[in-house]
């Protein structure tokens, strides 16, 4: 399970760690960003120091130079992306594509910027903007309308709603109706899924490169996998197999204005089909998550009766 | 065709009997325009030749070529650069951001990039969540700097799902099928032409 927390961040300042051996040139990349007040920037000369950063705060940029005094920026990315898999990585580096050895790292996509071209440090807090708010590193499609989506869920108190046994008892019904090892209610949230309930796994936040629900919440109408493990999607997922996760059914759950906040998800250990009247059962079981959710946003949680579950 | 902000096109045609000349045609701007290739399938001197087959003018000091056909050489005099293979997504990306910078910052303010093909791209690197961000890197820069950006890919090497899903990072998708001449060749290939789609860019 994932057990990181990211900050909402992401969604007011952007957090940038910037690791150059050369003083200078940190200072200069901390005055360029130090200009605006939606990013702050933190500077550090080695990967081991940035790695320690890493551990105390988490960011949502990592601009690097090539050559580092104990590695280079691929090793230091690949760090950041164990931990934080939507940082953007920004090689921003004195090396030429000729010096960089691009044949190690073969997967490593990161943005590239030359400081040999002049005037390029003016153009790195624009650039730190474009693709943190543009989403323009994150490892899976993201809905055309994802700021609004994401402004929504934000309206749901979900810690709130994780509490309550309304919705632990809607994933027991349909783990028993469908015959399935696990069901889940998942909400997306901007970097992770995190389940509101669980049932047949010990599950409660999902990395969200790893979802099957982001690519679901895309598609009309009820999504099935019948067999992960021969979708081209997902058939390379390491972690998807760690949780034996080898079917996947899933329906979205969808605000009356339209929104979709996440999506109530069946799981089970082997390939397996479902029929129009199951899906028309899940969907059914997807209204009602929706009815409960808008229910407790409606109602103050101080004002919660007992009948809603609490 | 004008451009209020950057587009990004996936067209999809069948590697057996496509020439990518539909697609070249989208490709030719105007003479102060940049424009950079990518290529995976074929090399970039076959590039250049089926640019200038459909009418182009290459032009070195507004033109670039990343090649990762494992076949392409480097050429100086035509500003072909190459990268050890397509699976080599680091440095494709790094490369194609160099030499879009230099485009750039060489006065020209507007870049097309064609990009043949992503099928290759797929067949060789198997992890979606990779070639997710290979894409919104490519897309996104595209988009930011005001360019356009046309992807090919060979609609039979996925399913209609996964294509779906490779569409989020794109404004529009055109389908563009073989000829009748071709069909007879091929039996069981029809011919279709759309029209490039897109959602709301103004691009044709």
């Amino acid at each position: 399970m994932e057990t990181r927390i990211y900050s909402d961040m992401d969604r007011e300042t952007i957090a940038v760690l910037h690791v150059d051996g050369d003083r200078g040139v940190r200072e200069d990349v901390a005055e360029q960003i130090g200009e605006y007040s939606d990013m702050s920037v933190t500077g550090t000369r080695t990967i081991e120091r940035a790695t320690d950063r890493l551990a105390d705060d988490p960011v949502d940029c990592v601009i690097s130079e090539y050559d580092l005094s104990d590695g280079t920026a691929f090793d230091l990315f690949s760090r950041v992306r164990e931990q934080y898999p939507d940082a953007a990585c920004i090689l921003y580096t004195d090396a030429t594509f000729a010096e960089i050895d691009n044949e190690r790292s073969e997967e490593m996509v990161v943005e590239y910027l030359s400081k040999r071209i002049p005037g390029t440090e003016q153009r790195l807090p624009g650039l730190v903007r474009d693709i943190t708010r543009g989403r323009m590193q994150v490892g899976y499609p993201v809905p055309e309308n994802e700021d609004e989506r994401l402004d929504t869920v934000t309206e749901y108190d979900l810690d709130e709603f994780a509490s309550s046994p309304a919705f632990e008892r809607l994933a027991t019904l349909a783990r028993s109706h469908f015959g399935v090892n696990a069901v889940f209610i998942g909400i997306m949230k901007a970097h992770e899924e995190e389940l509101l309930a669980c049932r047949g796994a010990e599950w409660s936040v999902f990395d969200r490169q790893n979802t099957i629900c982001t690519y679901s919440m895309l598609e009309d109408g009820p999504t099935v996998i019948e067999d992960v493990q021969a979708d081209s999607r997902f058939e390379h997922n390491e972690r998807l197999e760690e949780l034996g996760i080898r079917s996947w059914a899933g329906v979205d759950l969808t605000t009356p204005e339209g929104t979709v906040l996440g999506e109530l998800c069946l799981i089970h250990d082997t390939p397996r089909t479902y029929d129009e009247a199951d899906l028309e059962d899940l969907r059914l079981f997807a209204e009602e998550v929706v009815e409960q959710l808008e229910l407790r946003r409606r109602i103050p949680p101080s004002e919660t009766t007992p009948e809603l579950g609490e | 065709m004008s451009q209020q902000v950057g587009s990004n096109i996936l067209v999809t045609e069948p590697t057996v009997g496509g020439t990518h000349k539909s697609v070249m045609k989208l490709l030719i701007g105007s003479g102060n325009e940049g424009l950079l290739f990518v290529t995976t399938s074929q090399t970039g001197r076959e590039t250049i030749d089926l640019f200038e087959d459909c009418g182009g003018r290459y032009t070195k000091n507004r033109m670039a070529v990343v090649d990762a056909s494992e076949e392409g050489r480097e050429s100086v005099p035509l500003n072909i650069r190459t990268v050890s293979r397509p699976s080599n997504l680091t440095g494709i990306n790094i490369l194609y951001s160099s030499l879009y910078e230099q485009l750039q910052s060489s006065g020209i303010a507007r870049v097309r990039t064609g990009f043949y093909d992503l099928s290759s791209l797929l067949t060789y690197n198997g992890d979606v969540r990779t070639i997710f961000r290979f894409l919104h890197t490519l897309t996104g820069r595209i988009k930011t700097s005001e360019g356009l950006g046309i992807f090919v890919i060979d609609p039979e090497t996925q399913s209609e799902q996964t294509l779906r899903s490779l569409m989020q990072p794109f404004d529009g998708r055109g389908d563009t099928q073989v000829s009748d001449e071709t069909a007879d060749r091929h039996p069981g290939r029809r011919r279709r032409h759309r029209g490039v789609r897109t959602h709301d860019q103004g691009v044709r």
